[in-house]
């Protein structure tokens, strides 16, 4: 509020001076609209750095229920039966294009549908997309959601700050990628040798995340690094603040691709046991040729231990949010050179009616 | 209505916009820091929640193993009795397959995995603890908001720290070792055979 109040004052100033300096050019109502457009102005520009800083996004998971063929309204209108009435308006009529539309659409335990390109501009030819969908395969999704955390990447919450120079070549991209309409793979490989990454996000896909995903609201990751410095995950930890709310991720280290030589989870989970039986478990297992094993231990120690947290528990981390000094720096530039060019415009311009009383020049 | 008189009006209007905003903006910072003061207390008495349970869980599980022992204890005197006789054996020659009943070494596991469970809960609430009081910090001296409208409110009005190095009511537990290494800015390397 006090923000924009703050960047509210050189505009109110400017407007106040184009008002009195330029007296009988600028109305009261273009008083008030220049002040008007300039507050709606400002609080755009403060609301998007105050979400660009906290939206984040989310995968979800789960499988296909069912395909269906539905037909629909057409959604091809255009002007039709037009006609020119005695004072020159022009009237149409709205006409379709087909009597009915055919969608495509797949069904998911996330409760989500979603529908497959239509291959002719109807949709009467049945896409071989559709075709190859069947139910229990993998479905995921991407989402938006609000992370309070991001707005204070300086929070004790995050831990102690990991080496993300050493790490960097080892540090992936977070995983968010939905492709061909519902795959994801939550399988990442930095480097190991010997790791099958079709079999592995095969396993994880099937053994974990779409059975447990609307169940437990979990998204499983396993990352595959090469090495045995298990302070890694301080520097992962730092690269994706965490994680998100839905997330586990599970970080195993191994130069050859067979031998673990750390394992170590990464999760907003409110159940602490989580990260450390499931590390333990794999440590414990010890070798990654040992595929199915490990993936069975992932997906008993989540469907047993995993408490998603909730976002609304770290909204207290909002009450101490300052959008960046260049957000305010820029939104008071905009909202400077825009009350001067609406003033401007109102001294060279007449936008109303001098005869009413209310719109008086002054 | 004159010309002039609604001018003015709408000037004051504009100006009793901003005033009233600048009240809102008091009652919303208020709020928050009100709600950081229920909380800070709140967290502090999870803590102690968290921290109850937490070893009283350890020592409860601590006990299956010695109660195991202790059974298994008997078991073998049983089974050993029972194979050798109550003197022993009075054999010459004894040709036995041994076949020992073992101690389940899971149940050491599970006591260490309890401990370190305990650990990372009871670090998890305290790690919330500080967290709540370094953004209840920020909110004061961070932001705008704060620095501006905290020279009215006077915040905080519990004593928990902040900002930092006041009065705490609601500090973290640490150890005498962590203490006195802060204390003295040493630390020798940890020795787990002394």
């Amino acid at each position: 509020m006090l923000d924009f109040l703050m960047l509210m004052c050189v505009p109110l100033i400017i407007a106040l001076g184009a008002l009195f300096f330029f007296k009988g050019k600028v109305t009261i109502y273009e008083f008030l609209g220049q002040l008007g457009v300039v507050a709606v102005c400002v609080g755009i520009c403060l609301a998007v750095a105050y979400n660009s800083s906290t939206t984040d996004t989310e995968i979800w998971n789960g499988q296909v229920t069912s395909r269906t063929r539905d037909v629909v309204s057409c959604s091809h209108s255009y002007d039709c039966n037009c006609y020119t009435d005695s004072k020159g308006n022009r009237h149409c009529s709205t006409c379709y294009e087909h009597a009915f539309d055919v969608d495509w659409t797949v069904h998911a335990t996330t409760g989500e549908a979603i529908d497959i390109d239509r291959e002719d501009r109807q949709g009467l030819i049945e896409p071989k997309r559709w075709d190859a969908v069947y139910p229990g395969q993998p479905f995921s999704s991407q989402h938006t959601f609000t992370n309070y955390i991001r707005a204070n990447p300086d929070s004790v919450l995050l831990g102690t700050k990991g080496d993300v120079v050493k790490f960097a070549a080892m540090l992936p991209p977070y995983p968010d990628t939905v492709y061909d309409y519902y795959s994801h793979d939550a399988v990442v490989n930095m480097g190991v040798p010997n790791i099958d990454m079709n079999t592995w996000n095969w396993l994880l896909a099937n053994n974990v995340n779409k059975l447990l995903g609307p169940s437990k609201q979990v998204n499983v990751i396993l990352i595959f690094v090469p090495t045995d410095d298990a302070s890694y995950m301080l520097a992962l930890k730092d690269k994706w603040m965490g994680g998100k709310k839905n997330d586990v991720t599970v970080v195993i280290g191994s130069k050859d691709g067979h031998k673990v030589e750390f394992a170590d989870v990464m999760s907003w989970s409110t159940n602490s046991d989580l990260k450390i039986v499931l590390k333990d478990s794999i440590e414990e297992i010890g070798t990654l040729d040992q595929r199915d094993a490990i993936v069975k231990t992932i997906a008993t120690t989540v469907q047993n231990k995993f408490v998603r947290m909730h976002m609304k528990d770290m909204k207290y981390l909002m009450r101490s949010f300052q959008p960046s000094g260049t957000s305010l720096w820029v939104s008071f530039i905009i909202s400077v050179l825009l009350s001067i060019g609406l003033a401007i415009w109102s001294v060279k311009n007449d936008i109303t009616d001098d005869s009413s009383s209310y719109n008086s020049r002054y | 209505m004159k010309k002039g008189t609604i001018i003015v009006l709408s000037i004051v209007g504009v100006f009793v916009l901003f005033g009233v905003m600048l009240v809102g903006g008091y009652i919303s910072f208020s709020n928050d820091a009100n709600h950081f003061e229920v909380d800070i207390p709140a967290q502090y008495q999870q803590m102690k929640n968290v921290y109850d349970n937490g070893w009283k869980q350890v020592m409860e599980t601590a006990q299956v193993p010695e109660n195991y022992r202790d059974d298994m204890q008997k078991v073998w005197q049983g089974a050993l009795t029972g194979r050798y006789g109550a003197n022993g054996s009075q054999a010459t020659l004894q040709f036995i397959k041994e076949s020992n009943p073992q101690i389940d070494a899971s149940l050491y596991r599970k006591v260490q995995e309890q401990i370190e469970s305990f650990h990372s809960t009871f670090e998890a609430s305290q790690t919330k603890l500080i967290s709540e009081k370094q953004s209840y910090g920020l909110m004061l001296k961070a932001t705008t908001s704060g620095r501006f409208y905290n020279t009215i409110g006077s915040y905080p009005h519990i004593q928990c720290g902040v900002p930092d190095g006041a009065e705490d009511k609601y500090a973290i537990l640490t150890s005498d070792k962590t203490q006195q290494d802060f204390n003295t800015h040493k630390a020798d390397a940890l020795n787990l055979r002394k």
